[in-house]
């Protein structure tokens, strides 16, 4: 935790130096090269993929804004009210802000965007969060309803923390066609210039945006020019082309950053994951994981520092409980009563339960992912008699073979800023959906639905969640992962929270970027 | 009856066979190169057989306090990779995934080939027509794609590779086949054979097969040098053996994006495919020029 | 002419017929259900059966097919599963990068395979011939991903002479992709080219026409060309699958955006919907240039036409 604040308050500190410093403050203009892996479309509410969703968030703007410390502030919406049995929120929208062709957004833009989002022929992968919501309706130009199926006390956490519930052009994307997602018009402070399939997104400032939030200091045009997102998925290649200085910021992985920490012209950042991703997950219909003491003995093998030391090349730190530290409602007992490594006890409970001579079970991997944290694993088991035989499968088939029940123990793991997760990723009437563990515990449903129901005392539901999971060992949450980002030093006073690149947006307001 | 003069009449095309490669061993046994590559590869083979007993450590064991070590040492020559595994056991290990799948991929592309072209080429008619039309829908798969998409689907895992890349080489050698035998099912000894009732299994493998197998060796051989490559290419885009097996091109991949702090664990999986496929190669050329009678 | 050109454009349409029926196939196996891929992680299982039914998922097996066929042959091959975009569009969009990498490849393979085996060939040192031979050997037993990572450090890292991040544009960016791509192809040619002048030297025709009296240089090109030509044709026909294979892990190493990238990024998601027309599109291309390579071979040689 408090290593972030640090950074944060290091960012803050450049950035009043910067803005005492007449010349860097007035800098203008420039062209900031970013890498990103991967691009499928700008069209979000289809779109599978994070780097897409963070510029598709550039040119465009959401309701509410959330800062690093999760408050959130008035950004399209000026003021919003929620009624008194959570079934209805009511935005009031600026009225001075206009789309990218000039035309100005009302209340209705976003009623069209929201119904199409959830309709079943979008076949949205984002609609799922959103399921609480019922429909929208515009009372006038500046009053948006949103109406809803249950009171959903997230509702706000998922309005802002990406860009997807951000307003359409309905005129723009009836005209646009199949071209749309390669052509976009939003509200956002850039506009786009060009999709260059399968090499390059590129962006430039729209000098008519006057609405940022209220927690940056430039609530104006931003002042780089030119943002162009360059496709490359190998990451050697953007190892090179950010010691060239072709590349002014990319996402970087941990084995790099000692390296390119050496680098004069390069500040790698560090930002924490959250949720819990890696964790081990046990299949609770398949003997003998159905054994709690198998699953602890499982826990205790892990030598989680050891796993953060050898992965992560000793960022980041071991995490005991189903959620992370940095996100709200995180309880601290967790550490106290987690599975620490204790090989002796392993081996024990193993014995009890009647695996003295050892035992052999199937390993499902997430490739390319955690091919190497799988393999630490595997000699990690190995050293308590558990042989562990690796399969790699990749993402898509991941949640397919964990929602049939086809595994023994399993990488997964959620990112999530909020602790609703707990009642999505483990409720029991979430099986077949989520719920990989397959664990139907009636007591976890009990505590579950009071984080959602009893909302008056609902940190104390969700600490007892927390409890419950660690006892009952479903999942072994490994470490809490850092994310790098290494950016070029001519880019200057950026705010940045590498732990979810979709924040792009709120964070560039006040970057400015050196000429070459 | 029938079937002794037959078997005398197998027994002589087989001798022709036998001579045949007796004179181009003994044209190989002049070709200095060959008998390098030969001596390379038999070199290799062994090791690799051996690595049991030549490899200085597990090549899974982790040593986490050895990681990173460059090659020199006396306890790790070849160096230790990011999890402190030996670089050399690792190597000599891996010899047994690359090159017995590879060479088991090739097996099942030979005898699937062999037995396609020969039905293809001996009975002709519908079958002919048939198993060339398949053939030139299998080969308008551009290779290495085919096999990108059908690992894919299979799954990951050494098998799936070898049965993958195998199926993928079939057509190519039912067509060397199926022209070899349509040039045989002309010569005497088969119309010979055939005057005398020999059934046509008989025919097919007894008669025509050691006769038209010299090409199919060469092919076998040089083909062998491309399948090392594809196995080792499928792992280094990840579609190859399951971790932690030690595999050439599994570990080219993890040494990619580790070019920088830690060469050398590209460069031993890298020199390892490079010399085999160089003396198999090497051999092949040879094999091509000793059985081809048409340079000799 | 004209009928020979007809008639094996003719022959193809089975061929392609066979190729989309294959295709169709073989992704009947790929595992995962493409409802449940679209809809993520967040599903539910009302959801997903709501897709299955838009998707058409559920109607038998050769209605699918002739769907698919049906939208093929008007070049519509669905829309991706990940982002929803049309992938002919995606498809063509990347076209363009690919040939130019393949053509590239095959023209420096092309000028410098064949003088390299016609000098090797020609030479009156042994030396220079076997050295030449050896170089072309390693070529042929580099691995292309490994060779490429090594240029690219090399010339894009270390000496800084061209961009290190690769991309499409100008020269500069071309000439180390095209450069790894044409080394197996052109070392194999380089073998080829020289064996094949080896064998024509000795034959009768071109003695006569040396003993006729005519200059060495034309003998060369005027005879032993013309037939290694023929040969030459053989090994594009037969290599131009290795050449669009090979770009793929060339425009992996090099963050080419094209087709062979693509096809890695597709079977990464698992979004079949694009694999899919991949293949078909790969696989037409296929069929179209060794439908060349025949049309080239009745061109050079007219007894194949009557044959």
């Amino acid at each position: 935790m408090y290593k972030k604040t640090l950074l944060t308050l290091g960012i803050l500190l450049l950035i009043t130096l910067l803005s005492l410093s007449p010349l860097a403050a007035q800098e203008e203009g420039g062209t900031m090269t970013f890498a990103i892996s991967s691009f499928d479309t700008l069209d979000i509410h289809v779109s599978g993929d994070g780097n897409a969703m963070g510029i598709a968030w550039l040119l465009g703007a959401t309701l509410v804004a959330r800062d690093n410390e999760v408050n959130y502030h008035p950004w399209l919406a000026t003021s919003w009210e929620t009624s008194e049995d959570g079934m209805l929120w009511t935005f009031h929208l600026r009225d001075d802000v206009t789309f990218h062709d000039g035309r100005s957004l009302t209340a209705e833009d976003f009623v069209w965007s929201i119904t199409r989002l959830l309709a079943p022929e979008t076949a949205s992968p984002q609609s799922g969060r959103l399921r609480s919501i019922s429909h929208a309706v515009a009372v006038d130009d500046t009053t948006l309803e949103v109406h809803m199926n249950d009171p959903f006390p997230l509702l706000l956490e998922h309005l802002s923390n990406t860009g997807v519930v951000q307003p359409y052009h309905p005129e723009f994307y009836e005209e646009a066609g199949d071209q749309f997602g390669r052509e976009f018009v939003g509200v956002g402070p850039y506009v786009l210039e060009e999709v260059a399939t399968g090499e390059s997104v590129t962006l430039v400032r729209n000098p008519d945006y006057n609405w940022g939030p209220p927690f940056v200091m430039n609530q104006g045009p931003y002042h780089i020019e030119r943002l162009e997102f360059v496709i490359i998925p190998e990451p050697s290649t953007v190892l090179a082309g950010l010691e060239t200085g072709e590349i002014d910021y990319a996402a970087v992985q941990a084995s790099d950053v000692a390296y390119l920490r050496t680098l004069d012209h390069l500040t790698v950042l560090e930002g924490s994951f959250q949720g819990m991703l890696p964790a081990l997950h046990f299949n609770m219909s398949k003997a003998p994981f159905d054994d709690i003491r198998v699953r602890q003995a499982l826990n205790h093998a892990l030598d989680r520092q050891l796993l953060v030391d050898v992965i992560l090349e000793g960022h980041g730190r071991p995490q005991y409980g189903p959620i992370s530290s940095t996100i709200g409602g995180y309880w601290e007992g967790v550490e106290e009563i987690g599975y620490h490594y204790d090989p002796e006890r392993a081996r024990e409970l193993l014995a009890e339960a009647g695996f003295a001579d050892g035992l052999e079970l199937e390993f499902k991997c997430l490739t390319p992912t955690f091919n190497t944290l799988c393999e630490v694993i595997q000699q990690l088991f190995g050293d308590v008699g558990i042989t562990a035989n690796i399969v790699l499968v990749d993402a898509s088939v991941v949640f397919g073979d964990a929602l049939a029940g086809n595994y023994d123990v399993m990488t997964l793991g959620y990112g999530a800023s909020e602790s609703d997760i707990l009642y999505r990723w483990f409720h029991t009437s979430r099986m077949g959906a989520l719920n990989p563990s397959r664990a139907a515990d009636s007591e976890l449903d009990r505590i579950l639905d009071n984080t959602r129901k009893d909302i008056a005392n609902r940190d104390m539901w969700v600490n007892e969640a927390q409890r419950h999971l660690v006892e009952q060992a479903y999942v072994a949450p490994i470490y809490r992962s850092v994310n790098f980002v290494a950016v070029n030093n001519r880019v200057q006073g950026y705010l940045e929270n590498p732990a979810n690149l979709a924040t792009w947006a709120a964070f560039f307001n006040d970057a400015t970027i050196a000429s070459e | 009856m029938a079937d002794k003069i037959g078997d005398r009449s197998a027994t002589k095309t087989r001798a022709h066979a036998d001579n045949f490669w007796v004179v181009s061993l003994r044209a190989l046994r002049r070709d200095a190169a060959a008998m390098i590559g030969l001596a390379g590869l038999l070199l290799i083979i062994l090791v690799t057989l051996l690595s049991p007993l030549l490899a200085p450590h597990d090549p899974l064991y982790q040593n986490y306090r050895a990681r990173y070590e460059p090659p020199g040492g006396a306890t790790y020559p070849f160096g230790t990779d990011d999890l402190g595994r030996d670089v050399l056991s690792r190597v000599l290990w891996g010899g047994r995934e690359s090159l017995g799948v590879a060479a088991l991929a090739i097996a099942i592309a030979m005898g699937g080939g062999v037995v396609v072209g020969l039905i293809s080429g001996y009975y002709g008619g519908w079958r002919d027509v048939l198993i060339q039309r398949v053939t030139e829908v299998w080969l308008a798969f551009p290779g290495i794609i085919f096999l990108i998409v059908l690992v894919s689907i299979l799954g990951t895992g050494l098998e799936k590779v070898m049965i993958a890349v195998g199926l993928t080489l079939i057509p190519g050698y039912g067509r060397l086949v199926r022209g070899a035998v349509l040039a045989a099912r002309a010569q005497d000894y088969v119309l010979a054979a055939r005057a005398l009732g020999a059934r046509d299994a008989r025919i097919m493998f007894h008669h025509i097969l050691p006769n038209i197998l010299p090409p199919v060796i060469v092919f076998a051989t040089l083909g062998l040098g491309s399948a090392i490559l594809i196995v080792g290419g499928l792992s280094f885009i990840g579609l190859g053996v399951n971790p932690p097996a030690p595999e050439w091109g599994a570990m080219l991949l993890y040494a990619r994006d580790k070019w920088r702090q830690a060469p050398w664990l590209s460069f031993y999986p890298g020199a390892a495919i490079f010399l085999t496929v160089l003396c198999v190669n090497l051999l092949g050329d040879g094999l091509r020029d000793a059985l081809d009678p048409k340079l000799r | 002419m004209l009928l020979f050109i007809l008639r094996r454009a003719f022959f193809a349409i089975p061929v392609l017929i066979g190729v989309s029926l294959l295709t169709f196939i073989m992704f009947q196996f790929a595992p995962g259900d493409p409802a449940q891929l679209i809809l993520g992680n967040f599903a539910t299982p009302e959801g997903i059966a709501e897709q299955r039914a838009i998707m058409g998922l559920d109607d038998p097996l050769w209605l699918r097919y002739l769907r698919f066929l049906a939208g093929a042959v008007r070049g519509d091959l669905g829309k991706s599963y990940f982002g929803r975009q049309p992938v002919m569009d995606e498809i063509l969009a990347r076209l363009p990068s690919t040939f130019e990498l393949a053509l590239s490849a095959l023209t420096l393979a092309v000028v410098f395979g064949v003088s390299i085996g016609i000098f090797s060939a020609t030479t009156r040192s042994r030396l220079a011939d076997r050295g030449v031979m050896l170089l072309a050997l390693l070529g042929i037993s580099l691995p292309n991903y490994f060779i490429g990572i090594q240029l690219n450090y090399i010339f894009g890292v270390r000496l800084g002479w061209v961009s290190a991040i690769g991309g499409v544009g100008d020269f500069k960016h071309l000439i180390l992709p095209a450069t790894t791509l044409a080394v197996a192809i052109g070392a194999t040619l380089a073998r080829l080219t020289r064996s094949n002048v080896l064998e024509v030297i000795h034959a009768d025709y071109v003695r006569t026409a040396r003993a006729k009296g005519l200059e060495e240089r034309l003998v060369l090109w005027r005879h032993i060309m013309r037939n290694a030509l023929i040969n030459i044709v053989t090994v594009i026909g037969l290599n131009f699958g290795v050449l669009l294979g090979g770009t793929v892990f060339i425009e992996s190493v090099f963050a080419r955006p094209g087709l062979g990238l693509f096809t890695l990024s597709a079977i990464g998601k698992r979004d079949y919907a694009q694999v899919q027309g991949i293949v078909l599109v790969f696989a037409a291309s296929f069929v179209f240039a060794n439908l060349i390579v025949d049309l080239l071979y009745g061109f050079l040689d007219p007894r194949i036409r009557y044959s």
